[in-house]
């Protein structure tokens, strides 16, 4: 029977096939699956996710591993008991009006995802309307907003602004990023947190809500 | 070229393998047009149209290289400022940065640009003799209210250049704006046969164009004004990672950009422009200095001069530095060789840009004019006096003498390169000099050229009557 640790290092190694037989052995043996999630998956993506930081791992091998997890945490869902969260939290994204640059929001996205955070992507050029009616269905925790544009980030104020105006602020926190932007124009916006990269956008996001 | 040969990446028979690959892609794969405008051109002429979805065909394709020139004359304001770009070119032709969000200088560091900022880069760009191309924007106007400044952008470049323009993608009504108002300064129906002004237009990789980029090229193609066609996509991420499959997916994307414009106006002018870029994949970061992005871009000059024959341009400056320190200098004088030795006819961001494309800096223009300036002289070659084997010469002096005061040295000393920035002198000379570094001659070098520039190319009527027109646009 494959023991935790196996499973830790299919996962880490980025082998679904591998991964979703071990996990599976693991749960024919009469492990709990509460236990496979916590000590196995869930501490294995915090590996994946300091050997990302540290260089160790790559984003491509990354998001591969993200990619395993989700896969094991299907065979696993049927035999997860109330307790046994596999939620970080909820996330809505997307790129503002106006704006097309996609390939910084979709690593967010991606990190956010191994991160445990289940994540609605709005997509790119995303009128404020979509923004606020994503609010008011998905009672997200966090609101991440990205903008590549110096023509655009006026349209992360206007965001923002009236997230506010429409009653919605409270019960979100709002995150910015993208190239032009820094943390004096997240603060000058109103925003809750900046992050300048996907890494750190994921570790602030855990941060916030913990 | 004087030089013997371009730098190839590959042999010719890769060539049409690559040829081959990308008809594969337009035909089965397709690429995707968000205008409806575009898809009815494209059903028209026989493309096969599934939702946004276009199947380009052989024969389309291969029509559309047919009537896309090898060559275009693009002019300026000043009609002797008119280049030749492609076939029967004789120099690179340079173009300022665009799209720098910072300016970088000695004194006040990296900030937020402005509008002065602005002006600073069109007055140095108008005044240097490598730069042959003007317009683009430096940097970004961050003190100008966003709805003002396409209209408040071009008045202060025809204001501040008189050479031939590069522009960006915008909506057809701006275009339409922008042309009527060049018009005011070089005569109603003048664009019509004098192809002066043309923009850059991404697709956004993989294989698609989105609204505005489709109409800039279809609008330009009306008015007789060409388009580059820029792809910028990231090997492993908007791009296969295999710098072949990346060649091959940027020809397909520029390629169907040229079929759109092609079928708009058959002749119009399109600018070949790979700019795909290999990023730090080990966090997904775009870079601009690897050694091996210009691996695929030069795949992709080759397609273009050998196969199809048509104008080039890619971004030959760039790098990753935050200052202009010696990183700048080595990634730029990398991208610099590799582009104009590959043989692309335009260069562009090899103006001062510094930090993947973020930001523009006053001293490294000045230090890039010379760094391009020494590739451009490199690649004059040998000509002329310089092909005289000399053996006559060599035996009149003979062992042990000197060929300093012959008149063939006396007649050529000064026609020798020489640089604009760099030192070359003894240490002691520099010491008493001032022992000025390279930043600090290109920081005083910047601002006498500043002081020495006049504040207006254009005569005070017209420039009144331009001013006029923006701000009667503007309400
Ligand atoms: C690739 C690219 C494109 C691609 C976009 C493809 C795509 N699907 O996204 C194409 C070629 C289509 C493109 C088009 C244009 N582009 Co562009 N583009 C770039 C480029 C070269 C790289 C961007 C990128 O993908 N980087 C890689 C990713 C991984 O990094 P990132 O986006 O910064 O994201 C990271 C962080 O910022 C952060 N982050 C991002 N979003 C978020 C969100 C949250 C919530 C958080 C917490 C963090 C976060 O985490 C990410 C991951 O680590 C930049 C230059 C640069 N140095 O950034 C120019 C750049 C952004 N583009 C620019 C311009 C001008 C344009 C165009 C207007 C060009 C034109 N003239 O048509 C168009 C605009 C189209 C539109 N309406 O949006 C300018 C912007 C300048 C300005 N003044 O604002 C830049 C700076 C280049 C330049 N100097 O000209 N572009």
């Amino acid at each position: 029977m494959a023991d935790l640790k196996t499973i830790t290092e299919t996962l880490i190694a980025g082998d679904d096939e591998a991964l979703v037989r071990n996990v599976q052995e693991a749960l024919d043996g009469g492990m709990k699956a509460g236990t496979i999630l916590s000590d196995a998956l869930i501490a294995g993506m915090d590996v994946v996710g300091s050997r990302m930081e540290s260089g160790e791992m790559y984003i491509p091998e990354v998001l591969m591993s993200a990619m395993c997890m989700g896969a094991a945490v299907e065979v696993l869902k049927p035999f997860l008991s109330e307790g046994d969260t596999t939620s970080a939290g909820t996330v809505v994204i997307g790129t503002v009006k106006g704006d097309l640059h996609d390939i910084g929001k979709n690593l967010v996205v991606m990190m956010m995802q191994s991160a445990g955070f289940e994540v609605i992507d709005l997509g790119v050029d995303v009128e404020v309307e979509t923004f606020l009616e994503a609010i008011r269905e998905k009672k997200p925790n966090i609101v991440g907003i990205s903008a590549l544009l110096t023509t655009t980030m006026p349209m992360m104020k206007s965001t923002v602004d009236q997230i506010s105006e429409s009653g919605l602020r409270d019960g979100v926190k709002i995150m910015v990023g993208g190239a032009p932007v820094d943390q004096a124009f997240a603060d000058a916006i109103g925003a809750d947190a900046y992050a300048a990269d996907a890494g750190s956008a994921s570790k602030l996001a855990k941060a916030m809500l913990a | 070229m004087a030089l013997a040969n371009r730098i190839n990446v590959v042999g010719s028979d890769e060539l049409s393998r690559i040829h081959e690959a990308t008809v594969q892609v337009l035909e089965t794969t397709g690429v995707e047009f968000k205008s409806d405008e575009a898809l009815a051109l494209f059903r028209e002429n026989g493309a096969q149209v599934d939702g946004h979805r276009v199947k380009i065909p052989r024969a389309l394709l291969e029509k559309s290289l047919g009537t896309a020139p090898s060559s275009i004359t693009l002019w300026g304001r000043d009609e002797k400022k008119c280049v030749t770009l492609g076939e029967g070119q004789t120099r690179t032709h340079v173009e300022p940065s665009n799209g720098c969000v910072f300016t970088h200088d000695m004194d006040r560091g990296r900030r937020s640009s402005t509008l002065a900022d602005l002006i600073d880069f069109y007055k140095l760009a108008h005044q240097s003799s490598v730069c042959t191309i003007s317009g683009a924007i430096p940097v970004e106007p961050n003190d100008v209210p966003i709805e003002e400044r396409h209209l408040r952008i071009f008045f202060e470049t025809l204001k501040h250049t008189d050479k031939p323009l590069k522009r960006n993608v915008q909506p057809g009504h701006e275009i339409e704006e922008m042309f009527e108002m060049y018009e005011l300064a070089v005569g109603k129906g003048y664009l019509a046969d004098h192809p002066s002004i043309y923009a850059s237009v991404n697709p956004l990789s993989p294989l698609a164009f989105d609204t505005e980029p489709i109409e800039t090229i279809m609008t330009y193609a009306r008015h007789h004004q060409p388009v580059t066609v820029l792809s910028c996509a990231l090997a492993g991420i908007s791009a296969p990672m295999s710098l072949l499959g990346a060649a091959v997916l940027q020809n397909s994307e520029i390629l169907s950009g040229l079929v759109l414009s092609q079928m708009v106006t058959p002749g119009a002018g399109v600018i070949y422009a790979p700019a795909t870029a290999v990023p730090n994949m080990m966090n997904a970061q775009y870079v601009t200095g690897s050694p091996e992005s210009h691996l695929i871009n030069i795949v992709n000059l080759q397609m273009a001069l050998e196969l199809y024959h048509l104008p080039t341009r890619t971004m030959a400056g760039l790098n990753d530095a935050k200052v202009p320190d010696a990183q700048a200098g080595f990634e730029t004088m990398q991208n610099l060789m590799q582009c104009m030795l590959g043989g692309s006819h335009i260069i562009n961001e090899c103006l001062g840009v510094l930090d993947s494309i973020m930001t523009n800096s006053f001293e490294k223009f000045i230090m890039d004019e010379e760094m391009i300036s020494r590739v451009l002289r490199f690649m004059k070659g040998v000509e002329g006096f310089h092909t005289d084997l000399s053996t006559e010469l060599i035996d009149a002096i003979g062992p042990q003498g000197s060929f300093l005061m012959h008149p063939t040295t006396m007649k050529n000393c000064r026609t020798a390169w020489r640089p604009t920035v760099s030192d070359w002198e003894n240490h002691e000379k520099w010491e008493k000099q001032g022992a000025e570094d390279a930043m600090t001659r290109a920081n005083r070098i910047y601002k006498e050229r500043l002081a020495a520039c006049p504040e207006s190319t254009l005569d005070p009527e017209l420039e009144a009557e331009l001013s006029a027109f923006v701000e009667k646009r503007l309400g």
